[in-house]
Parts: structure tokens; C-alpha cells; sequence
């Protein structure tokens, strides 16, 4: 039992099995009884042929059966009027054949006699001058019995055969069936532990195991995604960990190697390393937020809180940023939405997005912070820049940990590389999204959207 | 004021004992649980700095003992873990505060003058600094009797220096106190920096010599010139 639940093959095999056999019942059932009825319907059509001479020579006279016994002399018959036998041809009685034998309405019976013979029987009556006569007619049956037997042992001594021959053809087909699922999973095998880019083959035919093949390569796109953003995380996480580390560490080696009298120097030296501590310090809190945001351990005040006063302090906190590079920071409130959130993740979310905007945003630029009803029960408020615009490639990415658009730029600007990132998960945190979108004449719009009151 | 510093990591434990007693505390040191245990046992202090990794008995233990002793000595808890349950664990065992490391030595000095003059008010309406005077009420500031016009931003952060003059100030202290942002994820360095610019051109320029000075790596810091 075990290995029959364990493989699909045996147990295709057997499926296949069980229904031949049920098919050979159906049709060996049919073959017998259409021969036994066809049997049946030529004894009886012999059967009332012999009854029609016996009654045609009875009614002419009982002479005429003497005639016709020495003409026929193998037909059995007798005639009865009322319990007598008025004639019985030799072949009647030397079979032995009892003289009261029950007939269905059409006057066909069987009977068997002490001789162990079996005999198919017709009887009929007629009126000849005023009496009544009982006319009876009997065949030999046995034949039919025989040929009835044999043709029911044929067809059960076959049964073994088929079903061999079915558990065979069961089992090589089920194998055939089954053989390129066994080639995929091998492949499949191999795909996931050492060769991540490989797919699996695609056959011509749009069948089923195409479609599973798809669907398997498909989940190996994801995987290998994944697997590749994991690689690409770790590689930047230790650069941007390694490099405050190698200035303090070189900055240290320096400072010893120099005159001890220049105290000055030793100031400046000291200064840098507490900045690249700051900066370390920053950076791990940051990775913190975003690795803890994974197991979703942060308990949240979620209240009701108007979009249009949270965006305002965020931009009231920030205007001085946007002063200081003469840009012209506005803020629009195109309509008065409430969205149940918490306070504190949503401004760490657009102050995020708005001090990257202001960053990447030339001098002299224009920022819009926008609050405005979306589609559905929803609200936007959107960052809308009109600073050098992210090229489509890069739109997808820019919320990825550590994903740079321009990798010597940003070391000027000295971001952690972690700000977008951090926007998406606290606006996911409260439920929304946050999406990146080109705008036609340059610059772009970040847009979050929220559920609305 | 004695101290006790409970840290096994040497190296921190001797730089916090020489912060300490640069500012006039006179400080002991544990280093092991079992040591920490033995001496809130034996002495009293009036700061506990207690950090809750520990080898041998933890730090939690040693807070737990303290206060089965009744002691109201405030102890500030040092852990490399911030984790919410972390957090609630340290203050439910009886600590007064908590402190993630890495920290910055102005932020511990901070929080410990904070827990020591627990009790008492100081929110006196006039504050006065070397020529520098500022009324809290009519929120204006004058230095050397010159008016000087401040936003309410940079009134704010001026008041906070105000009452703090002399010492330290970190950025993560402004951003916390002023700003109200506690996270130290988010980039407000630059708006801080930005709003002491302006508020050094206000109160500085044209002065014989600035009050407000840069500690490189640190923060800032609001005092007379020094000798």
C-alpha cells in the first residue's frame, strides 16, 4: 500500500487497470447475452417450423403423422387430446420426455430428462372435428447450452490476460506520462541550487506541461530577483558600512603618526571620526527600521489625522532646506482629507521624500507638496519637483535599500542611501503606497496614496 | 554626586568615568554583574549607569536588587538592544531611562542632570547669559540691550541652548526636543544646521565674540569665551 500511495506512476497504473477490466466486464456481458439471445432465437424459429408440420398433418388427420414421421423421422412429437397421447413419434418417446411440461404463453418450455439430456420444447393446441389436441414438439438443446458454456469460459479465461496486459501498458504509459515531469524536476533541481539564470526548456506544444514549466520559470524569475536584490544589498550594505569605517580607521593611523604638537590637527582629526560615527550610527539605525519592519514589531498610534496639517509641518519643517538653494517650496490643498494613520511614521515618510526632493532638485527649482482626492476613496499627496527627472529604468528601483541613481553624485550629497526605502515602509506601514512618476517637461512627482475617511 | 558606571566593555567604561569626572562626579566602576550586585549591595549612590548585557548576573538583575532595597536612586539602563520589548523590559525593572547605544556622551550627561534634579522647577521666565537676555514671555532677546528678531524656530532652539548653557548639545537632542522628530533615521542634520546658521548671524555677528560654537562630530555648544 505504501508504495502504491507513494508513486503516481503505480497508481495511474492501476486506475488504468481497473477501468479496462470494468470496460471487458461491460463488453463480455454484451457479447454473451446477444449470443445466448440469438441462440435462443434460432432454436425457437427451428422449434416452430417442426410445430407447423406436426399441426398442419394433425389437422388434416392423424394418418398424415405417420407420413410424417417416416419423412421426418427426427422430429420429436406427440399429440395429446386432454391427458391422452394420441400420437407420439419414436424420437418423442425414446427421449423420455415427461408428458406435462410448463410453457410460457408463446408455448415455449424447456424440459429435462432422467437421461440428462436438455430439450427446448413448443407446444401449442388446436380443434380438429370438435376436440381439442394438445400438439408438442421438442429439440434437442444442448448443443446450444454447450456452445453458450464455451463461449462464457472463453471470455472469462481472457480476463487474466487482459489485465497483465493492462497493468503493463498502465505502466509503461503512465511512465511516458510522467517521464517529463520526473526531467523537469531534476531540472528544477539543478536550476535552484547552482544555476539560478537557467530556465526550464519550453516545448512547441502550448500542453500542460508547458504550462507548469511556465509557471515553474516564472517562480524562478522571482526567486532569482529576489536572490539578486539580496546579493546587491548585502554587496552595498558592507560598502556603506566599510567605507566610515576605513576613514576612521585611516584617519587614526594618520593622527599617530604625526608631531605630537600640532593639537589643532589632532582636533580636526577627532571631528571626522565622530562625523563618520555619526554617520555609521545613522546607518544602522536606518537598516534597523527597515529589517524590524520585516517582523513588523512597531507598535503604532493609527488615529484619525487630517493629511493637510501633517503635510504642512512637514513643510513648514523643511522650508529652510528649500530657502537655502532658493527654491520656491508650495504647498496646495486641493481638498481637506482624513486618513486614519500614525502620525509619527507618515511625516518620517514625507519628510523622506520631500528632503530628497529638495536634494536632487536644482537651485532655484520649484517643490510642490499637493494634497488632493485621488480616485476611489482615496488621497494623494504628492511631491512634485521639476528637478532633472529619474529615468524610467531607475523609477522602479529608487525604493530599494541602497539603490543609487548616480553613484559619485550621491556620495556629494552624503545620503545614507536608505531614505526611499524608509518612505515606502512606514507609507506601507499605514496602508498605502508610494509610487514614483515622470512628469513630460522634466522632474518628477512621488505620489502617496492612502486610504481616505 | 557618586556615580556608579556598571559596564563591561573596558574601554567605554574608562571614557564614560573620565566624562564624568570632567564634570565634577566622583565615579566607581564595575565591571562584571556579580561586581555591579555587590556594590549597589554594599554603597549608595546617587546615579546608577547600568548596562543590561552582562556576563554573569545581567544587568536587569542588579536593577531588580537595587529596588528590592527600595532604593530611589535613579539609574539610567545602556544596551545595544532597542527593540520596543527591550525598552519595556529595562523601565519595567525599575530603570528611569534608557539609552541605546552608540550614544553621545552630551545626551547621557543630559539625561543624568535631568534625573538629578528631578523634582525641582526651573522654568524661570528671564534667561540671562553674558550680555545675552531673553524673556521667555514678551519672547524677546536682546544682547548687549541690542533687539534682536528671531523667529519662533530659532526662539526655541535659543531657549533650549538658553537653559542648557555650557553644555553640549547634540543634533539628536534638537531634533528630539526641538523638532519633536525622535527618529534617528530621519534627515533633519540639515535643517538643524541650517536654523544655527541663522540663528548664529542673529546673535553673533557684529559682537565682539560669539557665543554659539560648533563641537566638530558632536553638536554645539552655548557659552562665554574662555579664559
Amino acid at each position: 500500500m505504501r508504495v502504491l500511495s507513494a508513486s503516481v506512476r503505480w497508481r495511474m497504473t492501476l486506475w488504468y487497470s481497473v477501468s479496462i477490466a470494468a470496460i471487458y466486464f461491460l463488453f463480455a456481458g454484451c457479447v454473451f447475452l446477444s449470443f445466448r439471445y440469438s441462440c435462443i432465437a434460432e432454436s425457437r424459429m427451428r422449434l416452430s417450423n417442426e410445430l407447423m408440420l406436426v399441426t398442419s398433418a394433425t389437422s388434416h388427420s392423424l394418418g398424415r403423422l405417420t407420413a410424417l414421421e417416416a419423412d421426418y423421422s427426427a422430429i420429436r412429437f406427440h399429440v395429446l387430446a386432454g391427458q391422452q397421447t394420441i400420437y407420439a413419434s419414436h424420437a418423442w418417446t425414446s427421449a423420455e420426455l415427461p408428458s406435462d411440461v410448463s410453457v410460457d404463453a408463446a408455448g415455449y418450455g424447456y424440459a429435462a430428462t432422467p437421461t440428462g439430456r436438455h430439450y427446448a420444447i413448443v407446444q401449442a393446441r388446436l380443434q380438429v372435428d370438435g376436440r381439442t389436441l394438445q400438439v408438442g414438439v421438442a429439440q434437442d438443446d444442448l448443443q446450444t447450452l454447450e456452445n453458450l458454456h464455451r463461449l462464457l469460459w472463453v471470455l472469462l479465461l481472457s480476463l487474466p490476460g487482459i489485465l497483465v496486459a493492462s497493468l503493463l501498458g498502465g505502466y509503461f504509459l503512465a511512465g511516458r506520462i510522467l517521464s517529463p515531469i520526473d526531467a523537469m524536476a531534476r531540472k528544477a533541481q539543478d536550476i535552484g541550487a547552482d544555476h539560478p539564470s537557467q530556465r526550464l526548456p519550453l516545448s512547441e506544444r502550448e500542453d500542460e506541461f508547458n504550462r507548469l514549466a511556465r509557471v515553474f520559470n516564472d517562480t524562478f524569475d522571482r526567486m532569482e530577483d529576489s536572490f539578486n536584490r539580496m546579493k546587491r544589498f548585502t554587496a552595498d550594505a558592507s560598502h556603506e558600512l566599510r567605507t566610515p569605517l576605513a576613514i576612521i580607521r585611516s584617519l587614526g593611523e594618520n593622527a599617530l603618526q604625526r608631531p605630537r604638537e600640532s593639537i589643532s590637527c589632532h582636533e580636526e582629526t577627532l571631528g571626522s571620526i565622530l562625523e563618520e560615527v555619526e554617520r555609521l550610527t545613522r546607518l544602522l539605525d536606518g537598516l534597523l527600521i527597515l529589517t524590524r519592519a520585516d517582523s513588523q514589531t512597531l507598535p503604532l498610534q493609527i488615529e484619525e489625522t487630517s493629511l493637510s496639517e501633517v503635510s504642512q509641518e512637514v513643510v513648514h519643517c523643511l522650508r529652510v532646506l528649500a530657502e537655502e538653494k532658493t527654491q520656491s517650496l508650495l504647498f496646495q490643498e486641493q481638498a481637506d482629507l482624513k486618513s486614519r494613520l500614525d502620525k509619527s511614521t507618515f511625516k518620517q515618510a514625507l519628510i523622506n521624500l520631500l528632503a530628497n526632493a529638495i536634494q536632487y532638485t536644482q537651485v532655484g527649482g520649484g517643490i510642490t507638496v499637493r494634497v488632493r482626492p485621488g480616485p476611489g476613496k482615496k488621497a494623494w499627496v504628492e511631491v512634485d519637483d521639476n528637478g532633472p527627472g529619474i529615468a524610467p529604468e531607475h523609477r522602479l528601483k529608487i525604493f530599494e535599500r541602497f539603490y543609487r541613481v548616480d553613484k559619485d553624485r550621491s556620495k556629494a550629497t552624503g545620503g545614507s542611501g536608505l531614505g526611499l526605502a524608509i518612505a515606502r515602509w512606514a507609507i506601507e506601514l499605514n496602508g498605502g503606497t508610494v509610487e514614483c512618476e515622470a512628469k513630460q517637461n522634466g522632474g518628477s512627482i512621488f505620489r502617496i496614496e492612502l486610504p481616505c475617511l | 554626586m557618586r556615580i556608579l558606571i556598571v559596564e563591561d566593555e573596558k574601554k567605554l567604561a574608562q571614557a564614560l568615568k573620565e566624562s564624568l569626572e570632567r564634570e565634577q562626579f566622583s565615579v566607581d566602576m564595575a565591571h562584571t554583574g556579580e561586581e555591579g550586585f555587590f556594590l549597589v549591595n554594599e554603597h549608595r549612590f546617587d546615579l546608577v549607569i547600568l548596562d543590561i548585557m552582562l556576563p554573569g548576573r545581567d544587568g536587569i538583575e542588579v536593577l531588580a536588587t537595587l529596588r528590592k532595597r527600595d532604593l530611589r536612586t535613579p539609574v539610567i539602563i545602556l544596551t545595544a538592544k532597542d527593540t520596543i520589548e527591550d525598552r519595556v523590559l529595562g523601565l519595567d525593572s525599575g530603570a528611569d531611562d534608557y539609552l541605546v547605544k552608540p550614544f553621545a556622551v552630551p545626551e547621557l550627561l543630559a539625561r543624568m542632570r535631568a534625573l538629578l534634579r528631578r523634582g525641582r522647577i526651573e522654568s524661570s521666565a528671564s534667561l540671562k547669559m553674558s550680555g545675552l537676555e531673553m524673556d521667555v514671555v514678551t519672547r524677546s532677546v536682546l544682547r548687549e540691550g541690542k533687539l534682536i528678531e528671531l523667529t519662533a524656530k530659532e526662539f526655541e532652539l535659543l531657549e533650549y541652548f538658553l537653559r542648557r548653557q555650557g553644555t553640549v548639545v547634540t543634533r539628536e537632542m534638537l531634533s528630539r526636543d526641538v523638532w519633536k522628530v525622535s527618529v534617528r533615521a530621519v534627515p533633519l542634520d540639515n535643517v538643524i544646521d541650517v536654523h544655527m546658521t541663522r540663528l548664529r548671524k542673529k546673535i553673533d555677528q557684529g559682537f565682539a565674540y560669539p557665543l554659539v560654537h560648533t563641537i566638530r562630530g558632536v553638536g554645539f555648544i552655548l557659552r562665554e569665551p574662555g579664559p
